[in-house]
């Protein structure tokens, strides 16, 4: 310590003593309280505050130098520009700065932290940690040869700046990747708001997983939030039959009542609907989902009509209805099926998820000619 | 105050016979000038660590005399440690017959040698301290002639290590030049012609640090009669 000196007494005067430092120079310093004699050697500190004060002054400076670090730290962590996810079987989220450089990793489920070591992707660009991501995937088998692997990706942005990912860039570098090890696959990109990320991150699952999960409930299944996080979305997709909403689609968290869940919103094209609302739109609803909805109808019979099968002719009043009572009560839905629902049966939704709306509508219509 | 730095003593040694080695590392350190001026004594030159058996003997000698002094039956522990090294001292010029004529070792003289030790020790319980404490009042009649004292040595200590560098090389030529020292010792005054001339330092530098150097030069050149302030200082920093 720079204040402790050490020397021999060389003479004792009243209240000071004068002694001779091992580098041979000669000092004045108070005479200890215990008493000394000449020629022994005393150790003293040379310190001007009282003892009480330094261990103050200590927890003062140790603080300064705290604060400093944090303070250093917060200037240096970089500024997230951009959160993508990957949903495999593996659920992880990348946050990414303006120059798309991974600057943290999260891990959403097991499969995801034996997969990779977020250390490993950190500081490489996006495109180089998706690819590494994918490989490693391959490599452990959550890519299968000869299957329909089902890659999710999403893109939230990070406050109010404009996002600097390419949805279309992302979700067909990902395509190109798995396709180059001779896999094959379908990669569904979707766009998710930054409430939906932090509401997906509450319950614990990846924007994508948690938009799965959305998908899942709102086309009328039960799941629940841990086969949602431990099964891949292939698994997911396949067991229940829903056919995904397709490519580069928004979602949006819509503010709903306290006491409600909140509800997923889907842009279709320019409309914001409700995930439910979608489905009824474009695809079909598993058996389950149609009784479900019946079972429900049947109970607020007051507010929507009974039947749950509607004929052509009522199409365009359905239609109109439908926009009507979803600015009402997003919960409450007509059980006004279009045409496109009306003889469709469970097991046409088998694995078809990749079938396009058109190919689906024609086959329907081609159905109902045949039945009429 | 002797009592209870005698204490002190016997309380460090009933620690080290119980085991405690870093207390015997620490008082073998403590008493090396002691070693040193005990054998240089003995053998009637000044001798060096490093250079000089005999100091290692002696060292040995004052390893055995920590575990076999008993305080109820040995009065002072200095004259104890005497009468080993001396024992062991002669036992190695013994072994060594063709050097026997370099020590001085007969027994006449050690006789008075230790006993006039010995009074000295018992009536005062000697320790370390005592042993600096003579050497150093020794050291303040010294400088008293050249009418310097303690508290004149406290306002011209150098602060700055550098300057204190410069005076200690001055002190060092002057110490190791005899003439030089003679002039000094006659004329209690510094040459400082020569000093200048011979070391490069300025006249006034050499006058403004005059007290400095003579003290440090006495010290240097007699290490034998400042044992343990010629141990203690570095004068190499």
């Amino acid at each position: 310590m720079r204040f402790e000196k050490r020397g021999i007494v060389l003479k004792i005067g009243a209240r000071h003593c004068i002694i001779i430092t091992p580098d041979g120079g000669y000092e004045k310093i108070p005479l200890p309280a215990q008493g000394t004699q000449i020629g022994a050697e005393l150790v003293y500190s040379r310190f001007p505050f009282h003892s009480k004060v330094k261990p103050l002054l200590m927890v003062a400076s140790l603080l300064i130098v705290f604060m400093s670090f944090a303070l250093l730290r917060q200037a240096q962590l970089p500024q997230a520009a951009a959160y993508v996810t990957l949903d495999i079987n593996p659920s992880l989220e990348m946050a990414v700065d303006r120059n798309l450089n991974v600057i943290d990793v999260q891990c959403f489920n097991d499969d995801a932290g034996n997969l990779i070591q977020p250390e490993e992707l950190q500081g490489k660009n996006l495109y180089d940690a998706i690819a590494e991501v994918i490989n490693k995937a391959i490599e452990q088998n959550y890519i299968k040869p000869g299957e329909d692997n089902l890659i999710i990706s999403t893109v939230s942005p990070s406050g109010t700046e404009p996002v600097p990912v390419d949805q279309e860039a992302v979700g067909q570098f990902i395509e190109n990747t798995v396709n180059a090890s001779g896999y094959t696959g379908q990669v569904t990109v979707y766009s998710a708001s930054d409430e939906i990320r932090v509401t997906a991150k509450n319950e614990g699952l990846s924007p994508g997983k948690y938009l799965i999960y959305q998908q899942l409930m709102k086309s009328g299944n039960q799941v629940s939030i841990e086969e949602v996080k431990k099964n891949s979305v292939r698994q997911l997709i396949s067991e229940y039959k829903v056919p995904l909403i397709p490519n580069y689609k928004k979602f949006t968290l819509k503010k709903t009542r306290s006491d409600e869940e909140a509800e997923v919103d889907v842009d279709d094209n320019g409309n914001s609907v409700s995930i439910k609302d979608y489905f009824k739109k474009h695809n079909a609803w598993s058996e389950s989902a149609k009784k479900q909805d019946q079972q429900f109808n049947d109970k607020n019979a007051n507010r929507t009509n009974k039947s749950a099968e509607k004929d052509d002719q009522s199409q365009q009043e359905d239609n109109s209805m439908r926009r009507d009572t979803k600015k009402q009560d997003k919960q409450i839905e007509t059980n006004k099926d279009d045409k496109h629902l009306k003889n469709r049966k469970n097991d046409e939704n088998d694995g078809r998820s990749d079938e396009t709306d058109d190919i689906k509508n024609s086959r329907q219509r081609g159905k109902n000619r045949d039945e009429d | 105050m002797d009592s209870n730095t005698y204490q002190q003593l016997l309380n460090t040694i009933a620690g080290i016979k119980s085991g405690d080695q870093s207390a015997l590392e620490k008082l073998v350190e403590e008493y090396k000038p002691f070693i040193l001026k005990t054998v240089s004594q003995i053998c009637r030159r000044m001798l060096e660590w490093g250079r000089d058996d005999e100091l290692s003997i002696g060292m040995m000698a004052f390893n055995s005399a920590i575990y076999a002094f008993d305080p109820d039956k040995q009065a002072s522990f200095l004259s104890f440690c005497r009468i080993v090294i001396i024992s062991r001292l002669k036992d190695f010029a013994r072994k060594e017959g063709k050097y026997r004529s370099v020590y001085q070792l007969d027994d006449e003289n050690l006789t008075g040698f230790l006993e006039g030790q010995a009074a000295q020790d018992d009536y005062i319980n000697r320790t370390i301290e005592d042993e600096r404490r003579e050497e150093l009042e020794l050291f303040e009649d010294m400088l008293s002639a050249y009418s310097i004292s303690f508290d004149d040595l406290v306002e011209v200590s150098p602060r700055h290590r550098d300057y204190r560098t410069t005076l200690f090389g001055v002190a060092r030529h002057l110490a190791q030049t005899d003439s030089l020292m003679e002039y000094l010792t006659s004329r209690k005054q510094l040459p400082l012609n020569e000093l200048e001339k011979a070391c490069g330092v300025k006249r006034k530098a050499l006058e403004r640090g005059r007290k400095f150097i003579i003290a440090s030069a006495l010290i240097l050149y007699m290490p034998n009669q400042f044992i343990y302030l010629r141990s203690y200082i570095n004068f190499s920093c």
